[in-house]
């Protein structure tokens, strides 16, 4: 498991950025519209009139006495190709790349206690909440071998901006 | 103030703003309140109200699994607060150790109802403000009578 950072959103991807040993490794997802605009008020600490689903969840988990420990990236698993469709290039920043049409899985670990639990989860709603949370987004190795892309270090967004 | 039941009725486009309003029709009579809300927490419901199938458990699944774990129960959502023209909402969780309240939106609420089938329940005082009347109902405040 290696722990990354939540580096910025480029919808309709969401790029989590590597540190350390992975700091030239970063990992794109899609993610849908509303999953994009629950996460970046969050960290631009802009306030939004109605409380969002991720907002309740964490309600939720805290009105039972439970603490988000962090979401797991788990598994990339591709889908089988549709007739007719066609990989998508993506331009981010200043790299292009393909993105394959696949699921990602993904947990969220919650502790009540001295019970841990894990649920099924979206990336997008695990980093949703794990952001809500101050958690820690671990990805597994092999996602990151299989999905990753290397930066080189090139920096986005760009230190002007 | 009484809390009454209220079953979805429909979901439609408002063919002016194109926005995505939920129509609640109250179980006993024929008095409907529109709600108006995000494309996206409409989506949320229609794949609950038609048999679609997703992938991956979206966000209104993984708040239910998370009751689920912890021994809860969604007894219902209560639509019981207006400002401005912005509804507010209830949604009651029980456990064993009795029943908790959060505060969300109607349209987290009612993805989550039905979700859990439980009921959705409006209060009294706002469908009496913007409740609307079909043609099986009286309205008591008409001209006509």
């Amino acid at each position: 498991m290696i722990e990354m950072d939540f580096g910025w959103i480029e919808w309709p991807t969401m790029v989590l950025k590597g540190k350390g040993k992975y700091k030239y490794k970063d990992l794109p997802i899609w993610i849908g519209r509303a999953e994009a605009e629950a996460i970046v008020p969050k960290k631009q600490s802009v306030k939004v009139p109605q409380s969002r689903a991720y907002d309740l969840l964490c309600r939720v988990i805290a009105g039972v006495g439970g603490k988000v420990n962090g979401v797991v990236i788990d598994e990339v698993r591709d889908n089988p190709p549709e007739l007719g469709a066609e990989y998508d290039l993506i331009l981010l920043g200043s790299l292009m790349f393909k993105l394959r049409d696949n699921t990602v899985l993904a947990r969220l670990l919650i502790a009540v206690g001295e019970k841990h639990i894990e649920v099924d989860c979206r990336p997008s709603d695990g980093i949703a909440v794990a952001i809500r949370a101050n958690a820690p987004i671990l990805v597994n190795e092999s996602v990151l071998d299989e999905s990753g892309i290397l930066t080189r270090g090139i920096p986005y967004p760009p230190p002007s901006l | 103030m009484a809390n009454i039941e209220m079953t979805i009725e429909s979901i439609r486009v408002n063919q002016v703003s194109h926005r995505r309003v939920v129509v609640l029709k109250e179980r006993e009579r024929e008095r409907y309140l529109d709600i108006s809300i995000e494309p996206t927490e409409v989506d949320a419901i229609v794949v609950k109200v038609q048999p679609f199938k997703m992938a991956r458990p979206l966000t209104h699944d993984l708040i239910c699994a998370v009751i689920g774990v912890f021994g809860g129960k969604v007894n219902g959502v209560v639509i019981d607060e207006v400002r401005g023209d912005t509804f507010f909402a209830k949604l009651m969780v029980a456990n064993k150790d009795g029943v908790m309240q959060f505060p969300c939106s109607p349209s987290d609420g009612m993805g989550l109802a039905i979700r859990t089938k439980a009921p959705i329940f409006v209060e009294s005082s706002i469908l009496d403000m913007f409740g609307l009347f079909g043609p099986g109902d009286t309205n008591p405040y008409s001209s006509k009578e």
